[in-house]
């Protein structure tokens, strides 16, 4: 029997990423409901740049993955110690109430690939939509076709790392077979949910494609929102060179003229999170980068998705949570 | 009050009270800039990170001349909880960072006040609660406390019979028995703060994900080194700086992180920690050390409502983040004589601290971001210019 969550499409009993079973004749978790971390976010720290702005997420992850990133920066959990890792007993409905407790807009499935413990995430998923939360994850977006459909059943949103447009660089810097089901994936997406695409940016290993992924991009939606992540690599890569900041900022403004919604981000004082008109060039969504990843926002000048300059309409999914009249420690949720 | 962050191969000055950038490219910022390019951060984990900070210093103290200056070292702490570490080790490590420190202060002449946050313990395991309604909260600051937030009915008698769990803080209590504080703090204290027994590691929402292997323990007394005089309790030593400074002393704050009393190699005496069911630890503790303060006067309490959403635009989003408060009061801000300081744990330098020049690395989820030089204009400028 062949698992169908991931494209590795592994013959069971043996998996890639060592968390299924067959039981049965069903592939079945083998550790259901455990995450190793919640913790709190905003769509910005996502990121998220085009949809929920501003509101709070709560973040949930697993352990293991079934990519082998050299660089990965959650190596800890995701690839390196498995089974040794503190793992929370977390029912569905628990995830759930935490999350409107902790006056969260959604829930967002991180830090591992959500694939892995997908049966799990689509438990959480489903609560949560009863419970009238909005649903999504990061994921690597090496996932099958039937799992896509499994997650837009509950998902709102996705964010898909795309690493790179070339083969080669899956097969030697990610542990995946090939970009082909990723690129399938996004395209496949695109037209049913709100989608944003992360690429990790490894100096001198695939920073020259940047301007073919915004041309692949833009083909499929000219206001594809396009994280570029300043990577500072970690476990195998650790000793890589950083991204220089200058050379890869010039690409990015020539990117905008592309895909006007490309981003460079992970570094602090970047100018290159703002939002801005595609149109007349005012800065729509001012944002800063204060912490390790993703951004927060710090002022909103839209009305609603327009540019109050031009007129002009800019992708944008759900509403602006303001909290700009609360005193800061109301706690309470847009 | 501005910040130059190097990320190795850019920089950028920002406001940190809005963490936007700013364009600034006046003569004085240029030192300040080649400051933050000559000391990447090598990290917590050996002894680079200690030299750091002592190479950071004097390049500091040569450019700026401070008569208070602040120094933290956090390898020790960093060393023993993310890693197995030997008690020679520890001692190696501590004895390179006391002569890094007695060497430093005799060749530029101050006198040297050192505290050690104290020792940790091994991790015995994890308190978790799963029976909780109300929201569990730990910090990556303090892993033997947790607040829980959002609290039903029931949850007091669940709390009750957890057998490792030290005190358990009533917020109403809490309030009754500090009248007069801070409505925001009270706002922020959570419905019931909890305070482990050694050894035990509290896991909820936004809680440490990092195998540890030591933690902070219920430090009751800390390891001092003073040559200005012992206070009676931790809260006493900023008085007793402020004091020397008075008398014309140049004085020298150093922090070790991590430290227990076996590892103190210097003449020592254990100065009282402790505020009844409370021992400071964590950014508390900082701030006592340099505002004088009980812990129900800082900034926010020991465990601080993450999920609480804060008003836009935000203030000190770098500095504060769950917050927007950095500590206005300390012996850096108020010092009649130049202040400066320079610390590996991270953003608590420039947000306790809060001297005229700082130095620290820019540590983020324990990310390194690169450094950070913050100035306060207002005294650099005035201080400079005498």
């Amino acid at each position: 029997m062949r698992c169908n969550y991931c494209e590795w499409r592994c013959k069971m009993p043996a998996s890639v990423c060592h968390m299924y079973e067959e039981r049965d004749g069903t592939i079945t978790e083998i550790y259901p409901n455990q995450w190793t971390t919640y913790y709190l976010t905003h769509a910005e720290g996502i990121p998220l740049f085009h949809g929920w702005p501003n509101h709070q997420f709560l973040q949930i992850g697993a352990f293991n993955c079934n990519a082998s990133c050299a660089y990965c920066i959650n190596s800890r959990v995701a690839i390196e110690p498995g089974r040794k890792t503190f793992c929370f007993q977390l029912e569905p409905d628990r995830v759930v109430k935490i999350a409107q407790k902790a006056n969260c807009m959604g829930i967002h499935f991180s830090v591992n690939e959500v694939t892995v413990n997908l049966p799990s995430a689509l438990a959480v998923a489903r609560e949560a939509k009863r419970k009238g939360l909005v649903v999504g994850c990061s994921s690597n977006g090496y996932f099958t076709q039937e799992a896509a459909d499994m997650m837009l059943e509950y998902f709102d949103f996705f964010n898909i790392s795309l690493k790179s447009l070339s083969d080669d660089y899956y097969r030697e810097h990610v542990g995946l077979k090939s970009v082909t089901p990723v690129m399938r994936n996004i395209e496949y997406l695109a037209s049913r949910t709100h989608l944003e695409v992360t690429t990790t940016v490894v100096q001198t290993v695939n920073d020259h494609e940047i301007t073919a992924i915004a041309e692949y991009l833009a083909g499929i939606d000219p206001q594809m929102p396009w994280h570029i992540f300043r990577l500072l690599p970690e476990y195998k890569m650790k000793d890589m060179i950083h991204p220089d900041i200058k050379e890869i900022s010039e690409k990015v403004k020539e990117c905008r003229k592309i895909l006007p919604n490309t981003y460079f981000s992970n570094y602090i004082g970047t100018q290159l999170i703002n939002t801005l008109c595609p149109s007349c060039g005012q800065v729509l969504i001012e944002r800063i980068c204060a912490q390790s990843c993703g951004a927060l926002l710090s002022a909103y000048n839209m009305k609603g998705n327009v540019c109050p300059n031009c007129g002009t309409e800019v992708k944008m999914t759900g509403s602006f949570c303001d909290t700009s009249l609360t005193d800061g420690r109301e706690g309470e949720v847009c | 009050m501005l910040g130059i962050i190097d990320v190795r191969e850019w920089q950028a000055v920002i406001d940190l009270a809005t963490a936007q950038p700013v364009k600034r490219d006046e003569e004085f910022l240029q030192p300040l800039k080649k400051l933050a390019e000559r000391f990447p951060y090598p990290g917590d984990r050996d002894n680079a990170g200690s030299k750091w900070t002592i190479e950071a210093a004097e390049a500091v103290v040569n450019h700026y001349h401070p008569g208070w200056l602040f120094l933290g070292f956090t390898q020790p702490f960093f060393s023993s909880t993310y890693g197995q570490c030997t008690i020679e080790t520890r001692k190696n490590t501590a004895k390179i960072i006391f002569d890094y420190i007695l060497g430093f202060a005799k060749k530029h002449s101050f006198y040297s006040l050192i505290v050690s946050t104290g020792g940790l313990v091994p991790l015995k395991g994890y308190i978790v609660l799963p029976e909780l309604k109300g929201n569990l909260q730990s910090s990556a600051w303090c892993h033997n406390m947790a607040g829980v937030y959002q609290s039903e009915p029931g949850d007091e008698a669940v709390l009750a019979q957890e057998p490792h769990i030290r005190s358990i803080i009533k917020k109403e209590d809490f309030a009754e028995e500090y009248k007069g504080i801070d409505p925001a703090y009270i706002k922020d204290f959570p419905d019931y703060l909890l305070v482990a027994e050694d050894g035990w590691h509290f896991k909820g929402l936004c809680s440490n994900n990092r195998v540890l292997y030591n933690i902070e323990k219920f430090n009751s007394t800390l390891p001092v080194y003073s040559e200005i005089g012992y206070p009676d309790h931790i809260e006493g030593i900023c008085s007793l700086m402020e004091e020397a400074l008075e008398q014309g002393k140049k004085v020298l704050l150093a922090v070790i992180e991590g430290l227990d009393e076996d590892d103190f190699l210097l003449p020592y005496q254990n100065i009282d920690n402790c505020r009844g069911w409370y021992a400071y630890q964590g950014y508390t503790l900082y701030h006592t050390l340099v505002t004088g303060k009980p812990f129900y006067q800082c900034t926010h309490p020991p465990i601080y409502d993450m999920s609480a959403r804060r008003k836009l635009p935000l203030r000190y989003p770098m500095s504060a983040p769950h917050t927007g408060t950095i500590c206005e009061d300390s012996l850096g801000r108020r010092a009649k004589v130049p202040t400066a300081a320079v610390g590996s744990r991270s953003i608590t330098t420039h947000a306790m601290v809060n001297a005229d020049l700082m130095l620290e690395c820019y540590i983020r989820a324990q990310a390194n971001m690169g450094v950070l030089v913050a100035v306060n204009e207002d005294r650099y400028h005035a201080n400079l210019n005498i």
